[in-house]
């Protein structure tokens, strides 16, 4: 029913009421002369109704022959709204202009998003898809998604499975990641472990090669730890692997302070913003160079972000020299890189006790000590076999 | 020869009917009539409206008279193919059309 109603308003109709004559013989020739009529009803001698426009311009001879007086009461649909509006050619302009548009829009891609990844980040998988042509703009209808999948795969390291979606406009590819190999330990290769700091021995846990060092004993830097060459029972030796985690309480000396060496703060920047609209980029000013950054904004609900938006480019170029002058920046400086490095420490080792001086108030602060820690002190060192010919 | 009507000349044999068991309502002259409750009756076949107020309307329906009376009646849509009454339909009646 709908249907008819709304093909009913784009054609146009009249409604009517008449009075007097034959209102029968009124419906009956009517529908004899091919005029469509509905919605009849009857209120006393009143006969009201609805007809199309071109009906109505036929109904003249009915109306003499039966003697009913007809005259119009409404006006509705397509046809007269348009003949009201004519004069606003903007307004009709407009409507048409939506239409096309959303013809045009419907068609095309309006997001991309990507799915089911863990390591592999989503715009490297974007800029393959890209590459493939599912970018924001394409058409749907040109897309082969089955073949898109294989190439998705060929293209993009790391993935074991692939799809690309199309839900009406939006393109959502799926992925599923490989799982990497384990990495292979190197046995063959003969090496020793040696000391890479100096410090007290606290742990030495042995998995390939012999000890060379006991816990408690006392290393510097590049003392052997374990040795990769293994005794046998018959004597002689075998080059290994060495193999194994030593650990020492290390003493870190620690001292910070500001340096006089200037800093660099921002001499020059150059903005440019861009209008984005359905992958087409409108810069709205000149480039402001190669090691410019880019952030983008969209038009966006929680869930989806519409391929309309403003992307601001900014280059920013630091090459002015300074010094700080002021003591409470000098010293917040010392503290921080101070912070930065205990927090290493923190991450890497265990802090066993610290021992430390500072003096924010001094003409140059600064923040002095030492930090014992204790951490695995071993590296690799690969002993070199010179191979003699008989 | 005589000239045979315009009704008969439409009406398929009786025989080829039967063979094909048409039912009767596929015939241009029997009105099919569908009534939905009390709201609203719809007619295939009408010729004409012989009768129309608030109240009452009878309908020509080939061989027979539709009389259907009730209140607020409504002539929905009305053409050749078909029409639709609606309103407090009370009483819906027929009578054979006689020679």
């Amino acid at each position: 029913m709908f249907i008819v109603v709304l093909v009913r308003w784009l054609l146009g109709y009249v409604s009517f009421a008449g009075e007097g004559g034959f209102p029968e013989r009124f419906i009956n020739l009517c529908v004899k002369a091919h005029i469509p009529l509905w919605d009849l009803s009857r209120a006393g001698e009143q006969l009201t109704g609805k007809t199309t426009i071109r009906g109505y311009k036929h109904i003249r001879p009915i109306v003499r022959r039966s003697g009913v007086r007809v005259h119009i009461t409404g006006k509705r649909g397509l046809p007269f709204w348009s003949a009201r509006h004519r004069r606003r050619a903007g307004l009709i302009a407009g409507l048409l202009a939506a239409a096309v548009v959303i013809a045009c829009l419907s068609v095309r891609i309006w997001t991309v998003s990507v799915t089911g990844n863990a390591e592999i980040p989503a715009e490297t998988i974007l800029a393959a898809a890209e590459e493939l042509g599912v970018r924001v703009g394409a058409k749907r209808s040109n897309l082969d998604t089955a073949a898109l999948a294989e190439s998705l795969l060929d293209n993009v390291e790391g993935l074991s499975w692939a799809a690309v979606n199309i839900d009406n406009c939006r393109a959502v590819i799926e992925v599923r990641e490989s799982t990497p190999a384990p990495e292979i330990l190197d046995t063959q290769t003969p090496s020793n472990i040696i000391a890479d700091a100096d410090g007290v021995l606290t742990k030495v846990e042995v998995y390939s090669g012999t000890a060379a060092a006991e816990p408690g004993s006392g290393v510097v830097q590049g003392d052997l730890l374990i040795s990769g060459v293994v005794e046998n029972a018959d004597g002689s030796q075998t080059l290994h692997g060495a193999q194994g985690n030593v650990y020492a309480e290390v003493t870190e000396n620690m001292s910070f302070s500001c340096p006089d060496a200037p800093f660099l703060r921002l001499s020059a920047s150059a903005t440019r913003y861009s209008l984005f609209f359905f992958g087409l980029r409108i810069p709205l000013g000149f480039s402001p160079g190669e090691q410019a950054y880019t952030v983008e904004r969209y038009l966006s609900n929680d869930e989806l972000a519409l391929p309309v938006g403003i992307l601001r480019e900014r280059a920013e170029v630091y090459n002015t020299e300074y010094t700080l002058e002021n003591k409470t920046d000098r010293a917040r400086f010392a503290a921080a890189r101070f912070a930065a490095r205990f927090a290493e420490l923190w991450t890497d080792s265990v802090i066993l006790h610290t021992a430390l001086t500072f003096d924010f108030e001094a003409e140059d602060p600064y923040i002095s000590g030492t930090v014992l820690c204790e951490k695995e002190i071993g590296i690799n060192q690969q002993i070199f076999v010179e191979k003699i010919s008989d | 020869m005589a000239r045979r009507s315009r009704g008969q000349e439409k009406r398929a044999h009786p025989s080829v009917e039967q063979a094909l068991d048409l039912p009767e309502i596929l015939h241009k002259d029997v009105p099919h009539i569908e009534l939905q409750g009390d709201a609203e009756l719809a007619l295939d076949g009408c010729k004409g409206i012989l009768e129309y107020t608030e109240e009452s309307i009878r309908l020509h329906a080939g061989a027979l008279l539709l009389y259907v009376s009730g209140s607020n009646l409504c002539i929905r849509m009305y053409s050749e193919a078909q029409t639709v009454i609606t309103g407090d339909i009370r009483q819906v009646a027929l009578e054979r059309v006689t020679a």
